[in-house]
């Protein structure tokens, strides 16, 4: 029991993970420079 | 214009936007900039120097769910880090963010509870690499270990990180990259040798697993709250991908890359490694109550020569891991008194012309880490009878005071963003798009558990000299700094003319001179 539960917890560890790359390199190839504003909190 | 000189102007274009000039040399690679964070991790020394520690409250079990668990909302907490790196890429960073984001008080009160936790951490590597160095230097040159002897040592260790770090970030910066590739090679050399030589005895994966198991006198579940200590330091100092921002090419996508993936492959290579060690315990009782369990449980599986060999290989991975911290922490302070937010802040400021190194922020930092383990060897000193660890004490004081600052401005952000000043046009390249609330919330909420689990007993002392330090920071803040603080705001109106003066300055003169330093 100990062993399935500690085994799915690496599991969805490394799946965020992977996630985490995919969507953020999808959001870095798609990004557009010009609609690109420098936040300087003004 | 090559790819190479576009990235360079192009962010030191983005650089002045902020007011600042490139006064950094900018030159680490992506590489180099994950290597830093990945350095400071270091799963060499969080996870090994606490070892003890996590299998004393947690057992086995910890390195099973422990270690995954917290790897899990570490990474929430980096991706939300790493997509304001993105978007508001100076050396700063945390106080920085907060700055931007709400205001200069905010920005204040993040800055000094990150150098609090800078300190903090700074001091628990550099010890954590004389707690190891020391007993095997004892064996060599036949004296005994004493708190003493470990205090020199610490002092020793953290000058040579200072020299290097001096000297130049091309130095630092090829050490970095060396650092990183050594912690992987150690550990596959660390877990082939285990395999190896205990494969007969190795425990069933089962064990690795085990939960009910704490050789401390809490309850279970208490003591594996405790335990997750271990877990928790390993994965600080991820922010040095954000700090070294104004010297990486092509920060906005680089730097967020770097704290990402740094947490991630240590989740990876730290498992990996915790894994096959415990795996390899023969008696969990005796490592326990071994003065290193970790040593111990090296030296019952590999033997005495082969295993000394060992324990000196990861002992240099944990001077790497200072070499990149110090690296990290003066960058933090360089930014922190560019802003005038320090006493002498002019001071700290200065660059050194022949190095391009911020000279007086890095030997602070040597200063005030020494100092920490200074006072708590003197308390010890005149207290033998104190029950906490000099280790548990300097790793809980950095845990909390870095990730409450990693927390501020992932709070402001929200806050910003739900009262629409904070917009998705703001989103540098690296950002998480609509998962990006959800992610930072999750991050939030981790944070205030382990800031409250880090100070509970047998911790309280590293409660109480945060306590401390928060009632000194908001006597500063009422006496002085309310009113003339001027904060990153101000640097938005400085001249392109004298920001571009600044930046001829360095470049015209690139040796000789003792610094440069900031004006009015």
């Amino acid at each position: 029991m100990a062993l399935g539960i500690g085994i799915a917890l690496i599991a969805v560890t490394c799946l965020f993970a992977l996630w985490i790359v995919r969507l953020a390199g999808n959001n870095v190839r798609n990004f557009d420079e010009s609609k690109h504003e420098s936040f300087i909190g003004k | 214009m090559n790819t190479q000189t576009h990235h360079h102007e192009k962010d030191k274009q983005d650089l002045n936007k902020f007011g600042y000039a490139q006064e950094l040399l900018r030159s680490m690679g992506g590489f180099s900039n994950f290597a830093i964070s990945f350095s400071i991790i270091s799963i060499l020394t969080g996870a090994v120097s606490l070892y003890g520690h996590g299998l004393t409250y947690g057992g086995a079990g910890m390195m099973g769910f422990g270690w995954p668990l917290v790897a899990l909302f570490v990474m929430i907490v980096a991706a939300s880090m790493a997509e304001l790196a993105s978007a508001i890429p100076t050396a700063g960073a945390l106080y920085h963010w907060a700055s931007i984001l709400k205001n200069k008080r905010w920005g204040w009160y993040t800055a000094w509870i990150n150098l609090i936790g800078q300190i903090g951490i700074v001091a628990g590597i550099d010890y954590s690499v004389a707690l190891f160095a020391d007993p095997l230097l004892s064996d060599v040159f036949g004296y005994s270990s004493t708190n003493t002897t470990i205090l020199i040592c610490f002092a020793v260790i953290l000058l040579s990180h200072g020299i290097l770090n001096h000297v130049g970030i091309r130095s630092v910066s090829r050490l970095n990259d060396f650092s990183a590739w050594y912690h992987i090679v150690i550990v596959i050399v660390l877990v082939v040798s285990l395999a190896f030589f205990s494969k007969g005895s190795l425990n069933s994966v089962d064990y690795l697993f085990k939960v009910g198991e704490t050789f401390s006198d809490k309850p279970y579940m208490f003591a594996f709250l405790i335990g997750l200590l271990q877990a928790q330091w390993t994965f600080t100092g991820f922010d040095a991908s954000a700090h070294t921002i104004e010297e990486t090419v092509n920060p906005r996508v680089r730097a967020p890359w770097g704290i990402f993936t740094s947490v991630a492959y240590s989740f990876v290579f730290g498992f990996i490694m915790l894994a096959i060690v415990t795996l390899s315990i023969q008696d969990a009782g005796a490592a326990t109550g071994a003065d290193n369990a970790f040593i111990y449980v090296i030296s019952e599986a590999l033997g005495g020569d082969f295993g000394r060999v060992i324990l000196w290989l990861v002992t240099a991975a944990m001077w790497f891991c200072g070499l990149s911290s110090i690296t990290s922490f003066s960058r933090m302070m360089y930014a922190f008194s560019r802003d005038k937010g320090m006493p002498f802040s002019k001071q700290w400021a200065q660059i050194s012309k022949k190095f391009r190194t911020p000279a007086k922020a890095i030997w602070l930092s040597v200063v005030l880490s020494f100092l920490l383990a200074l006072i708590d060897y003197i308390i010890k000193r005149n207290n033998p009878d104190t029950t906490y660890t000099t280790i548990a004490f300097l790793t809980a004081v950095s845990v909390v005071g870095l990730y409450v600052a990693y927390g501020i401005p992932i709070l402001l952000k929200l806050i910003a963003k739900s009262q629409g000043k904070f917009q998705a046009k703001h989103l540098g390249p690296w950002h998480l798009g609509k998962y990006s609330d959800i992610i930072g919330i999750l991050g939030l909420l981790w944070i205030v558990f382990i800031s409250v689990i880090m100070v509970i007993p047998p911790n309280e002392m590293a409660g109480y000299a945060l306590g401390g330090m928060i009632i000194v920071l908001i006597i500063m803040d009422f006496a002085y700094y309310k009113n003339h603080f001027p904060g990153p705001q101000a640097a938005l109106g400085t001249s392109m003319a004298e920001i571009l003066r600044r930046e001829k300055e360095l470049e015209s003169n690139p040796s000789g001179g003792s610094g440069i330093s900031h004006n009015g």
